[in-house]
C-alpha cells in the first residue's frame, strides 16, 4: 500500500471518529481523537511491512468509532446528574433574585420550577406580591394617609404614623423574608454522580 | 438462544475494574492496557472504547496520568492508580467473591454445561 492511501485510511478513521463525538466537551474530544491517533501510529510505526489489510485490520481491532463515542457518552451521562445540579442551584438563586428586583419574572420562574411545592410557590407569590418594587408602590400611597392625618387631632397624627412605621418595617423585610423561607425549602436532586449504575466506587 | 448482548452486559460491569487491576501492577500507557486486555482472551471487543473509558476512570478520579517521553516517538501519556482507584480495587475484590458465590449457589455445576 501506498503511504497515500493508509494515511488516507487513517485520517478517514479519525474523521469519523470526530464526527461521532461531536457532541462530547471539546477537551474529551480531543483527549479521546490523540489518544486513538497516537495508538494507530505506535501500532503502525510497529508493522514491520504495512499492508492494507495489516492497517485494515488495525482499525478493526479499534471497533467503529460510533461504538468509541457510545463508550465516551455512557461515561459523560453518568456524569449529567452533577452538571445538572449545578445549573439547578444557578437558576433557583436567579428566581429569588428577580423575586426581588423584578418580580414579574421572579414569579414566573418560581411557578416554572420544580424545586418549591405549590403552597410555597402560592406564599412566594403573595407574600409580598410585586417585591420591593410593589413594596414602594404601597409605601408611596402612605404619604396620602400621612396627609390625611394632618388634617386630623394630634393624637390621630400619632396612631396613625405608629401603624405606618410598624406596617413600613414589615413590608420592607417581607421581600428578604420570603426569600430566605424558600432558599431553605428549596428541593436539590441528592443524586450523586457516583450513585448512577455501574460507576466503580 | 443466548440472551441479547449477554456478553457485553456482563463484560461492561467489570472491564473498568479489570483495567484498574491492571494498573495496581505498574502504571501503563493505553496501548499495553489493549495487548494485556488482548491477552486475557474476550473482555475486550472493540479495543479504541478502552480511551474513553480510560478518560472516564481520571475523570473520576480512579487514575492519574502523567506524559514520559520516549525513545523513538511521541511522548505517551501513562495511567497510574490513585487512591481512590486501589480502594475500587479492594472493594471490587470483595464483591466479586461474594457475587461468584451467589452465582454459583444458583448454578450449582458451576455454570459448566456438561
Amino acid at each position: 500500500m501506498t503511504a497515500v492511501r493508509a494515511n488516507q485510511l487513517v485520517h478517514a478513521y479519525l474523521l469519523r471518529l470526530e464526527i461521532e463525538l461531536a457532541d462530547l466537551p471539546a477537551a474529551k474530544r480531543h483527549e479521546i481523537v490523540d489518544e486513538i491517533r497516537s495508538h494507530i501510529a505506535a501500532e503502525r510505526s510497529a508493522m514491520v511491512d504495512e499492508s492494507d489489510a495489516g492497517l485494515m485490520n488495525l482499525l478493526d481491532r479499534l471497533g467503529d468509532p460510533a461504538e468509541i463515542a457510545a463508550e465516551a457518552r455512557s461515561g459523560e451521562e453518568r456524569r449529567l446528574p452533577a452538571a445538572g445540579l449545578r445549573r439547578f442551584r444557578t437558576l433557583e438563586v436567579l428566581t429569588l433574585a428577580l423575586m426581588l428586583l423584578a418580580w414579574p419574572v421572579g414569579v414566573v420562574l418560581l411557578w416554572a420550577s420544580r424545586a418549591w411545592s405549590t403552597r410555597e410557590k402560592v406564599l412566594g407569590t403573595l407574600l409580598p406580591p410585586g417585591g420591593y418594587p410593589g413594596v414602594l408602590l404601597v409605601m408611596s400611597t402612605f404619604h396620602w394617609f400621612v396627609s390625611m392625618a394632618d388634617a386630623g387631632p394630634k393624637w390621630g397624627q400619632t396612631a396613625v404614623g405608629a401603624v405606618l412605621f410598624t406596617v413600613s418595617l414589615l413590608l420592607l423585610a417581607a421581600p428578604i423574608g420570603m426569600c430566605v423561607y424558600l432558599a431553605t425549602r428549596m428541593r436539590v436532586p441528592s443524586q450523586q454522580p457516583g450513585e448512577v449504575r455501574g460507576s466503580p466506587r | 438462544m443466548p440472551i441479547d448482548g449477554l456478553a457485553t452486559q456482563l463484560r461492561k460491569g467489570v472491564i473498568e475494574y479489570c483495567v484498574l487491576a491492571m494498573l495496581k501492577e505498574a502504571p501503563l500507557y493505553g496501548g499495553e492496557v489493549i495487548q494485556l486486555l488482548r491477552t486475557k482472551g474476550q473482555i475486550l471487543v472493540s479495543e479504541g472504547t478502552i480511551y474513553p473509558l480510560l478518560s472516564r476512570l481520571r475523570s473520576e478520579g480512579f487514575v492519574e496520568t502523567e506524559w514520559r517521553d520516549t525513545p523513538t516517538g511521541a511522548p505517551r501519556r501513562y495511567y497510574r492508580l490513585s487512591r481512590s482507584g486501589q480502594k475500587a480495587v479492594a472493594d471490587f475484590r470483595a464483591e466479586r467473591f461474594r457475587f461468584r458465590d451467589s452465582v454459583n449457589e444458583i448454578f450449582p455445576d458451576g455454570g459448566r454445561q456438561k
